[in-house]
């Protein structure tokens, strides 16, 4: 078995895991960043392809799903990058009869997850941290706003967020590239909600440059992020975190690396590396080092603690696997028709917004009136878009004729916070294992009361926006039965508190049972807020490693 | 050159990885010449490499050489009900290739699906011989045009109409995916946009 010895171990090389590198090797600090993945640059990107010199221009989808069946769930999993995300049948997860879980997302490239990403970046509130002394409900976090917020300061200068401060308590204000321009359908609903209603919408907050950074080029509007970006305009770890920590000379990325466990010395209670299977060898193979850092994406590094020993590593507590969030996702909004609203006609053509509108958590507000059915709130994605009407009548010229007929809509669709329960967990399944050997997940999750109360409740505020806004044909919806994980905003399953007998992490995200083990993804979560977590993930993994910096100077790791 | 990714012939001797690669690279040297990208700065450009891309080169010369389409699913029959279809519900349709197309999607689809659109397939050859003892493709183009006009009026609900709106969307997505339909909407293969417009106007359409 070959083993290898740095400073620091950083498994993982997505949203956490990049941001671990960059800060720690550009410190000087040897660093070790394992990819489950495959190596992943430029030439791999494909986004200016059309989608008519693909072999099935994406309309295959049965295709795709032969190898990635739960994969293809997400919208972002196409012909034009499928081959980036795990294949299901070697990689599988179960969940019990009755509960299924989709575990979208999981990416097997440098980068991971950020290459897909929908780049939508929002700062958690004092609101959202401190949940519990607002409503009573759960647990609060071990830290507050004004902890995180400097994190976020760092984070956004260098990501590069475009958007628009609107000084709303709910969702606190950013460094900000110059905002993406909203429609003319946009611009009504947004004035006309506001002054009816009193609720914001926004253009949404993306990790879209809008002007250019550390060589990086401004967003040149062909549209589908998800193929990747030739000139760096969204934030990807693989070209931007990843990419510097590489440039420092201190970080040697080691890909194809599946980590099976951590790695721990009995007597001293330390982690001492970890050990993972070479992806295209099947070689066993050992890192060692100081500290160790888990960033492979919520449930890939809970999974790996459960497999790191007997009742899972550092769960002293028995949460570890527990109070597994996701958000409320294309379960409850609205559509609605603004014919009257100038547009330009419809063009493939045409630049294409990378970004849509949010419209920031209008219920349970700090100032206002409390919902009576249910806690916390939620906030609508979507946005406007004049298109072809693929959807027209008859046939022959007339139909074609009708499909350039354009049509100017607005769709508010819900994302909204989901409660920390113990009963939503993962734990190890000890009948399968992975193509690789490792045990694999069994997820357990189910929408509670809560959440079941508040969807009906965003088609019923989406309808009034689009009312208040003067939309027409007006078409709410509400989708009760949607399997948990469509959010693809996995968090909790080793949360972070206070007190080491109910939490698996500190507020540093260090854990409380070993002191240089540290867990850096959305796994840490205590509550979901509504908000898009990634960039939250970001701004707690650069102080974690500040804090993990300041204990290795201190000797303490 | 207004399509970026202009398939060339393949030379007698393609055989040849030599002369491939140099075919593949005379085709290269084309594709950046005529992006249209939007200052000479960017002619070191990824993009150059980007469209460099032999897989999608590979796949776009193997569809054009099989101009004698040999159907991997649907039978002869099936292919030239669907193929006169296809003209007739979205013109266009036969020089875009969308019969060929459909065929190849539908030899990688669900049994479902399959079994969908053949019974949906079918359902223009029931109606022809119930109206008229012959085969779709045997009715002349006014026959066609009035079960069409039928099964597209139909109540929304009816089998004849659900099954023409069954074929009606495979071939219009086949269509407005290939490269004619997308020209159709469009697309000039101009990936890059210095602005993106948006509302103008003062006062932000408040009522």
């Amino acid at each position: 078995m070959q083993t290898t010895t740095f400073d620091v171990i950083v498994v993982g090389s997505g949203a956490s895991g990049g941001w671990a590198a960059k800060r720690l090797s550009e410190a000087g600090i040897k660093v070790a960043l394992l990819e489950a993945g495959k190596p992943h640059g430029d030439a791999d990107f494909n986004e200016h392809v059309a989608a008519y010199n693909l072999t099935y221009r994406d309309r295959a989808s049965e295709w795709i799903r032969r190898t990635r069946p739960r994969q293809r769930d997400c919208y972002a999993c196409r012909e034009w990058n499928y081959k980036w995300f795990a294949n299901d049948l070697e990689e599988p997860y179960t969940t019990p009869d009755g509960k299924p879980f989709s575990w979208q997302g999981r990416l097997r490239v440098v980068g991971g997850r950020t290459n897909v990403w929908a780049r939508q970046s929002y700062r958690f509130s004092d609101q959202d941290l401190h949940g519990k002394s607002f409503d009573g409900h759960g647990d609060d976090w071990p830290i507050a706003y004004k902890d995180v917020a400097p994190y976020y300061d760092i984070v956004e200068d260098y990501v590069g967020i475009s958007g628009q401060a609107e000084n709303v308590p709910e969702l606190p204000d950013g460094h900000f590239h110059p905002a993406m321009p909203m429609s003319c359908a946009e611009t009504q609903l947004r004035t006309r909600v506001k002054s009816k209603l009193g609720y914001t919408v926004t253009i949404g907050r993306s990790a879209n440059i809008t002007r250019p950074i550390n060589g990086r080029r401004a967003c040149h509007y062909c549209g589908p992020c998800e193929h990747g970006c030739i000139t760096h305009s969204y934030f990807n770890a693989a070209f931007t975190t990843v990419a510097d920590a590489l440039r420092s000379g201190n970080t040697t990325l080691i890909t194809n690396a599946m980590v099976y466990r951590v790695l721990t010395d009995r007597s001293t209670h330390k982690a001492t590396g970890v050990m993972y299977i070479d992806r295209v060898t099947r070689e066993v193979r050992e890192v060692r080092a100081r500290a160790v850092l888990l960033c492979a994406q919520a449930l890939e590094s809970t999974r790996i603690l459960l497999n790191s020993a007997e009742g899972g590593l550092a769960n002293s507590s028995g949460v570890l696997g527990h109070y597994l969030m996701d958000h409320t996702w294309v379960a409850g909004g609205a559509s609605g028709e603004f014919p009257d609203a100038p547009a330009p006609k419809p063009s493939l053509g045409a630049p294409r917004r990378p970004n849509g509108l949010y419209t920031i958590r209008m219920k349970n507000t700090i100032n206002g009136p409390r919902e009576k059915n249910y806690v916390r709130g939620f906030g609508f994605q979507g946005g406007g878009s004049t298109s072809f009407r693929m959807d027209a009548p008859g046939y022959g010229q007339a139909f074609k004729k009708g499909v350039l007929d354009p049509l100017t809509s607005v769709n508010l669709v819900g994302f909204g916070e989901v409660l920390a329960r113990f009963d939503n967990f993962v734990e190890i399944d000890p009948k399968v294992v992975d193509k690789f050997g490792i045990p694999v997940l069994r997820i357990t999750m189910t929408w509670g009361e809560n959440e079941k109360a508040m969807i009906p409740d965003m088609a019923v505020t989406a309808t009034r926006m689009l009312e208040a806004a003067g939309a027409r044909n007006i078409q709410p919806f509400t989708v009760l039965d949607r399997i948990p994980g469509y959010g693809i905003h996995e968090m909790g399953t080793a949360r972070m508190g206070r007190d080491s007998k109910t939490s698996v992490l500190n507020g540093f995200l260090q854990t409380h049972d070993i002191s240089n083990l540290y867990v850096l993804d959305a796994s840490s979560f205590v509550s979901s807020g509504c908000q898009n977590p990634t960039l939250t993930i970001m701004a707690l993994a650069v102080r974690g490693c500040d804090h993990l910096m300041e204990e290795m100077k201190r000797g303490n790791v | 050159m207004s399509n970026p990714l202009k398939i060339i012939p393949a030379a007698p001797d393609s055989e040849s990885g030599v002369s491939r690669r140099a075919a593949l690279q005379t085709l290269f040297a084309g594709v950046g010449a005529g992006l249209a990208l939007p200052g000479a700065a960017e002619a070191q450009h990824p993009i150059h490499q980007h469209l460099a891309n032999p897989g999608a080169i590979e796949q776009a010369q193997q569809r054009a050489a099989a101009a004698a389409y040999t159907p991997e699913f649907l039978d002869a029959h099936q292919s030239k009900t669907l193929e006169v279809l296809a003209e007739a519900i979205v013109p266009g349709s036969t020089a875009a290739r969308v019969a060929p197309f459909i065929d190849q999607l539908l030899a990688v689809e669900s049994a479902d699906n399959q079994r969908a659109f053949l019974g949906s397939l079918g359902a223009f050859d029931m109606a022809a011989i119930t109206k008229h003892a012959r085969p779709w493709v045997a009715l002349t183009a006014a026959e066609q045009d009035e079960l069409l006009r039928e099964a597209s009026t139909a109540d929304a609900k009816s089998p004849f109409r659900s099954h023409f709106q069954n074929v009606k969307d495979w071939i219009a997505g086949a269509y407005y995916s290939s490269e004619p339909g997308m020209r159709e909407l469009g697309w000039t293969g101009n990936t890059f946009f210095q602005e993106l417009p948006g509302c103008t106007h003062p006062g932000g359409h408040e009522d």
